[in-house]
């Protein structure tokens, strides 16, 4: 009992990164009893985790975005390098960037109802914009690209070639092919189409199967790797917390879930419903 | 398009047919010949480094037609750097201070005065990059193409005080020499030094097919949007998951239970965002009509807007304005997996009855389909993500493939402009097929020693 008092102390004694640490384990082990249902452990962690990328993320877009490159360009003798503590920017106002600092104002509009319509020409301009640069990057990589790299030989003639690279082709030659047959909507699957079509979606379903398996394997690496935090002190190679703790924190979690949700089983799928 | 799809299959089985014959024929041609076959390059060297005197170094030059111009399409600031193959790359192998050397490599050196200080600017193998491989900045391939050498130098010119230099007057210097992989080979810097000037393009060339096929798809799709106005009917195939979305709704109105609908995570500015954001307006307006409850939880607050304004305009439409509630459209947050956290948490809570999943999605595809499926939800998803699509077709009820997703808001609103766009893509999808078979065919008879008439293709296809 001593030694767990002292162990204790020795972990409360060490500020910041252990008890960073303890905080991560916590919040692992809070995330992880949602796989048994909802409860106040997940809720609490949800909503700090909503809170803090929130948060975060509102600092980043002022710190990286708003101040360096709206106000940096627009004002750049006032916006200084928080590192050297020199303008950001050695170079003159370049006031076009009070334009696209308008239209992110007008977005803001909405929360003014009688000038709410004025969100909707950032809107427009945003999507616009989005459509005009997604057209030609689609045309080159989705569409030119793709059907040039489908430009193999079928069969060869003595150039050392190995059989494989031509079954390769095959595969990618009839595969390309029934799966475009398969995304014709205007044309009814039937006879010749429908045949082919009907390779085109196992063509599919086989790559599919085999993304599946690869990002499953991925996955279960990722797994292993928060398994390892929880285990081995994020890595850190000192035993920072020991195994009963961790045993402890479990099971005061289990007892604590099983009062609060007791008569209260995980949902059921209703009748019906797939 | 039915009957031409046919003639086309026909067509294409009459070829293959010949096509196969023709492979038969000349693989017993080949059989006879190939006793013929010159020796291999490996051969070719050793025999090169035994007889010493026939390389000696003082023999070896290169790169004497050196010449530097400005590189095509681009903006600035690098110059294209061409000069011919030398009779000893082939062999791959060099004698220098009486050893041989292999692994060798090109180096490209760039400075502002002849005699400045030379700054390396690309280094490649000597049997690589000719200006074949590169069709999109070469145009149509000039004379010598297999046997030309080029080199992409970027280069910064020195500013003298706030003034900037102009790069289309002042010429950069560029040299060519050999290494031996990282290794600079002493004395082996050609004694030819050329000099080039660059400037910006306004348009990139090389993508003017690009322009060409994309007005032509466009003329396209205006064609048919114009024939479906004046009242021609188009055809479209069954896509059972969209069939299921009234299904979905009217369960959901029945039970007294809410409905999530999700636009996946990228922004607005990408067309799997568009086509959610579309599906989006008629499942809405279904919700609207039977005064059921629709969640919008968006991760990108532009995303938000959007939904807020088209889910308003679907409710409007159906007549029931007053319905509206703006707070059911919200943001939550930019952070991947604290949205997951968030979604997930409100659908054990509220136990919707229906999930719609539409946009892309990343890791977080099984997250949440798998919660949906728990709290015994129908589900149906639709996205582009390849990667993703495994894991909702293992935990939805329904899933559209890649692009169902953007035929869709057609299927379900069977608007004539939308199906017009569908009967047209599907048209360019035709074009595309016959363009692999014709380019495949070629590719095939140029492995049998055809000539190479791919270049046009490659040409109109490159992407630089």
């Amino acid at each position: 009992m001593l030694n767990f008092f002292s162990n204790w102390v020795d972990v409360i004694g060490v500020p910041g990164e252990i008890i960073g640490y303890w905080i991560a384990v916590g919040l692992t082990l809070c995330m992880l009893s949602f796989l048994y249902k909802d409860n106040p452990f997940f809720k609490l962690a949800e909503h700090l985790y909503l809170g803090i990328s929130n948060g975060y993320w509102l600092v980043y877009v002022w710190q990286a975005v708003i101040k360096p490159e709206l106000l940096g360009r627009i004002i750049p003798t006032y916006i200084f390098d928080p590192l050297e503590q020199t303008e950001l920017y050695n170079q003159d106002a370049n006031y076009l960037f009070i334009l696209p600092g308008l239209l992110g104002l007008f977005l803001l509009l909405r929360l003014i109802p009688a000038l709410g319509w004025l969100s909707r020409w950032s809107l427009a301009f945003y999507i616009g914009w989005g459509a005009g640069v997604a057209i030609p990057t689609y045309m080159a990589n989705y569409i030119l690209r793709q059907a040039t790299a489908t430009f193999t030989p079928l069969f060869g003639m003595g150039n050392g070639e190995p059989y494989s690279f031509y079954i390769n082709n095959w595969l990618i030659f009839v595969g390309v092919l029934s799966a475009l047959v398969y995304f014709f909507f205007s044309v009814e699957h039937k006879g010749v189409v429908g045949h082919v079509s009907k390779v085109g979606i196992w063509t599919l379903m086989l790559a599919f199967g085999a993304s599946f398996g690869s990002t499953v394997m991925a996955r279960v690496s990722l797994f292993i790797g928060r398994a390892r935090f929880l285990i081995e002190d994020g890595g850190s190679g000192t035993l920072y917390y020991p195994f009963y703790i961790q045993l402890a924190l479990i099971i005061i979690m289990a007892v604590i879930l099983y009062f609060v949700g007791r008569g209260k089983g995980p949902a059921k799928p209703e009748e019906g419903s797939a | 398009m039915k009957r031409l799809l046919s003639r086309l299959y026909i067509v294409s089985t009459a070829f293959c047919a010949v096509l196969f014959s023709f492979v038969l024929l000349s693989t017993g041609i080949s059989a006879q010949e190939a006793p013929q076959e010159t020796p291999s390059l490996r051969l070719f060297g050793e025999e090169l480094v035994r007889d010493r005197t026939l390389r000696p170094e003082s023999a070896l030059t290169g790169a004497t037609d050196l010449v530097v111009k400005d590189w095509p399409n681009d903006a600035g600031r690098s110059v294209c750097v061409t000069f011919s193959k030398s009779d000893w790359e082939d062999v791959g192998v060099i004698m220098n201070n009486g050893e041989q050397v292999t692994n060798l490599y090109y180096v490209v050196d760039w400075a502002e005065t002849p005699d400045g200080l030379w700054i390396e600017g690309d280094r490649f193998p000597v049997t690589e990059q000719f200006i074949g491989d590169d069709y999109g900045a070469f145009g149509f391939l000039p004379e010598g193409y297999e046997t030309t050498h080029y080199s992409r130098v970027q280069y910064e010119l020195e500013t003298e005080g706030d003034e900037d230099v102009s790069y289309e007057e002042t010429p950069v210097y560029i040299r060519v020499g050999l290494a031996a992989g990282e290794k600079m080979l002493a004395g082996y810097y050609f004694p030819t030094v050329a000099s080039g000037t660059s400037h910006e393009s306004w348009f990139d060339s090389a993508r003017k097919y690009h322009l060409v096929l994309t007005v032509l798809l466009t003329l396209t799709v205006l064609s048919f949007i114009s024939r479906a106005r004046r009242g021609m009917k188009f055809y479209i195939r069954r896509i059972a998951g969209l069939e299921a979305v009234d299904e979905a709704i009217g369960r959901a109105t029945e039970m007294g239970r809410t409905m999530f609908f999700l636009c996946g995570l990228n922004p607005m500015s990408e067309v799997s965002t568009i086509a959610a954001t579309n599906i989006l307006g008629k499942v809405a307006y279904k919700v609207a009509e039977y005064e059921s409850d629709l969640l919008v939880p968006c991760f990108d607050p532009i995303v938000m807007s959007v939904c807020q304004e088209i889910v308003k305009q679907s409710y409007t439409e159906a007549g029931r304005p007053d319905n509206y509630n703006e707070d059911n459209v919200f943001f939550l947050t930019q952070a991947q997996f604290s949205y997951v956290s968030a979604v997930n948490g409100m659908m054990v809570r509220e136990k919707p009855a229906a999930n719609f999943y539409f946009g892309y999605y990343f890791a977080e595809s099984l997250l949440l389909a798998e919660t949906g499926n728990q709290v015994g939800a129908i589900q149906i998803a639709g996205t582009d993500a390849l990667v993703q699509i495994p894991f909702f077709i293992t935990s939805c009820d329904y899933t559209l493939i890649g692009e169902e997703l953007y035929a869709a808001s057609a299927y379900i609103s069977r608007e004539p402009k939308l199906l017009g766009s569908i009967k047209a893509i599907d048209m360019a999808k035709a074009v595309i097929i016959v363009l692999i078979i014709v380019g495949t065919i070629l590719a095939t008879l140029v492995a049998f020693g055809g000539p190479d008439r791919l270049d046009i293709l490659r040409y109109i296809f490159a992407d630089l």
